[in-house]
């Protein structure tokens, strides 16, 4: 019963947010959370078979979703005071069902792509539904063709692998293969299928951490439903090595756009695509996608923590037309716990040891020790660059102000909350592997 | 056989439309034409629940950007260069589609890679209007995709690839109706005023100002 549920708590939630307008709709929209999370929890562990489709969630799955949980706290979060915010409630619980879908439903890996789609158009809605603080119609309309060919890469590659297993139709392997890195390269916002995630942090930060994570957590099923029987799994080792070199150069140059770039947003954007590349790179390791699921994980919460931060600090979102308003500076003297959980984000997102960034470059490295080559050394120095990146954040964080220390909030415990996950991911991922 | 190919001319006119005729009259036109032509290719080898449920997504996407009736006229004109690149794009993907066939039916085959370059092509070189129909043409090609290849798809599957179509049809609705009212309104025309500058005055001879002073 678990599996239906943890769909249908979700939609329920939407449901009822989109009906009733309001401030209490976001007390509904949490919880339906507390509900996803308890159902997550303990709900009875049994297969359903619903309209053909057999429905099982598994131990991956349960993390995935645990990840998609805390993404989505962090979108109610930054916006539980804002009453144009109405329409996001609604989008995020429904992406969310939609993340639910995917993870449940991994014995189609069809039924995967199909709701990468569903949940890009609904996030549509949470990007341009602010009333004059949310992205342009161009940005969101870009962010969504862009989907929509992650997407239909990744549906391509399934039905090609389908195609091949049912009739052994030759000259197949190679370009499924090749979709379905596509796919999660864009789902990902891996550099250079990026380009629609600078521009969606910058315009509409909440929409954006909004849509990293999620489409990350989506990414994470695609790839444990890829990995469980894949015939192009043993692909020859030159195509690997292309993948592996490619992921680590694009490390390098995300990381050097991002020490390059001024506004804070758009900065954050390229380090997410930094470390999206060294996962990339993961995948030419061997067979097993788990380190690479592992960084991606951290990427999308990482990501989605730090924007959230920013919003909560004053950066609404800039037009071209508007000036930057960057509301970090002194952050960490003027609301103590919102910067620290942004110096946690940020960290994890850089790779820096003991968070959750870490762990997943770590086994990433481990797994190249084997045979000599340069990919753990571009990962390193990819980090290292990331790091100068995140240096310049830093100083303006711990900038000295002379304004009063403001009182804890309620978003700011909910943001520590996501923090200490990435943390305690990065001290002991043993307890949330095994 | 008939079919097929009425099929495969239905969805080549649906990708030639909108590269004839730049604008949102257009995209009802070639949608229609398009779910039309998939529903036929449906309708011989998976039967009649296919086709219905493809003409049921279909005409629900073609209604939410139903617009009125096309002006004919000095706004209606045909772009021959963007029909050209178009043109293009369509016989590769023909010649790859019977070069390196996929799926063993020549309709289908022809159907997917028409829609995938038509669709690629609109998204990444168009204008809102085509933008839009290239983001539809790349979603329809699932409906092909998941009946041709592979196992027949579950009920579920069905379901959520007519949900997924509608759901992006009502985003870049959604998006379009941003765009119109945040677009900037045309100049109403004004009754024209004297001009200030003292250059294109009425002339006057220096006689009549002499005879003036």
């Amino acid at each position: 019963m678990t599996a239906p549920l943890v769909v249908a708590v979700p939609l329920l939630g939407a449901l009822i947010c989109a009906l009733f307008p309001g401030a209490r709709a976001g007390r509904v929209a949490i919880a339906a959370l507390i509900g996803e999370v308890a159902c997550l929890s303990f709900g009875p562990s049994t297969s359903a078979i619903i309209l053909g489709a057999p429905f099982v969630i598994d131990r991956t799955g349960r993390l995935i979703l645990v990840s998609a949980c805390l993404v989505v706290l962090v979108t109610l979060a930054t916006t539980a005071g804002e009453k144009q915010a109405v329409g996001l409630r609604p989008a995020a619980l429904l992406a969310l069902a939609g993340v639910a879908l995917a993870s449940v439903s991994v014995a189609d890996p069809a039924m995967v792509a199909l709701a990468v789609i569903t949940i890009g158009a609904v996030l549509t809605w949470a990007l341009v539904g602010h009333a004059g603080a949310g992205a342009s119609p161009r940005t969101a309309q870009r962010y969504l063709v862009w989907i929509t060919i992650a997407a239909g890469a990744l549906l391509v590659s399934v039905q090609f692998t389908a195609l091949y297993t049912a009739q052994g139709t030759t000259g197949l392997l190679e370009p499924a293969a090749a979709l379905f890195i596509v796919g999660i390269a864009i789902l990902i916002a891996a550099l250079p299928l990026s380009f629609w995630l600078p521009a969606l942090c910058d315009e509409a930060p909440v929409g954006g951490a909004l849509a990293i994570g999620l489409l990350g957590c989506a990414a994470m099923v695609a790839l444990s439903a890829a990995t469980s029987a894949s015939p192009w799994q043993p692909v020859d080792a030159s195509s690997r090595a292309v993948l592996g070199a490619g992921g680590g150069l694009a490390a390098i140059l995300s990381a050097f756009i991002a020490l390059g770039e001024k506004r804070p947003a758009r900065s954050l954007a390229f380090l997410s695509g930094a470390s999206a590349d060294c996962a990339l790179a993961g995948l030419a390791t061997g067979p097993s996608a788990e380190p690479t699921v592992w960084l991606i994980g951290a990427q999308a919460l990482a990501t989605a923590l730090v924007l959230g931060c920013l919003v909560e600090a004053g950066h609404r979102g800039v037009s071209s037309e508007r000036a930057i308003s960057g509301g970090v500076d002194g952050l960490i003297w003027r609301r103590p716990l919102l910067g620290t959980a942004f110096v946690v984000g940020l960290l994890s997102l850089i790779g820096m040891p003991l968070t959750a960034g870490f762990v997943g470059r770590w086994e990433i490295v481990q797994s190249f020790a084997a045979r000599p080559n340069a990919i753990p050394l571009a990962i390193l120095l990819a980090s290292v660059i990331a790091g100068l990146a995140a240096l310049r954040m830093f100083g303006s964080l711990f900038e000295a102000t002379e304004g009063p220390v403001e009182p804890t909030r309620p978003v700011d415990l909910a943001l520590c909350l996501v923090a200490a996950s990435l943390i305690v991911a990065g001290i002991v991922p043993g307890l949330i592997l095994r | 056989m008939a079919i097929s190919i009425v099929a495969i001319a239905l969805v080549i006119l649906a990708a030639v439309l909108p590269g004839l005729f730049d604008g949102w009259d257009a995209v009802p036109g070639a949608l229609a034409l398009l779910y039309l032509g998939i529903a036929l290719l449906l309708l011989p080898g998976n039967g009649a629940a296919s086709a219905l449920v493809a003409l049921a997504t279909g005409g629900g996407i073609v209604g939410i950007f139903a617009v009125p009736a096309p002006r004919f006229g000095r706004e209606f004109r045909p772009r021959w260069f963007d029909l050209s690149g178009m043109a293009i794009a369509l016989v590769g993907a023909v010649g790859l589609a019977v070069a390196r066939p996929v799926f063993g039916m020549v309709g289908a085959d022809i159907i997917v890679y028409v829609l995938i370059f038509s669709g690629l092509l609109y998204c990444l070189l168009g204008r809102s209007p085509r933008v839009t129909v290239g983001t539809l043409f790349l979603v329809a090609s699932g409906n092909v995709l998941l009946t041709h290849a592979g196992p027949a798809p579950t009920q579920a599957v069905t379901l959520l690839l007519a949900l997924g179509q509608l759901c992006v049809a009502l985003a870049l609705a959604r998006l379009r109706v941003i765009e119109s009212e945040r677009a900037p309104r045309p100049r109403e025309a004004a009754a024209l005023e004297p001009p200030a500058d003292p250059m294109l005055a009425p002339q006057t001879s220096l006689a009549e100002e002499a005879g003036e002073q």
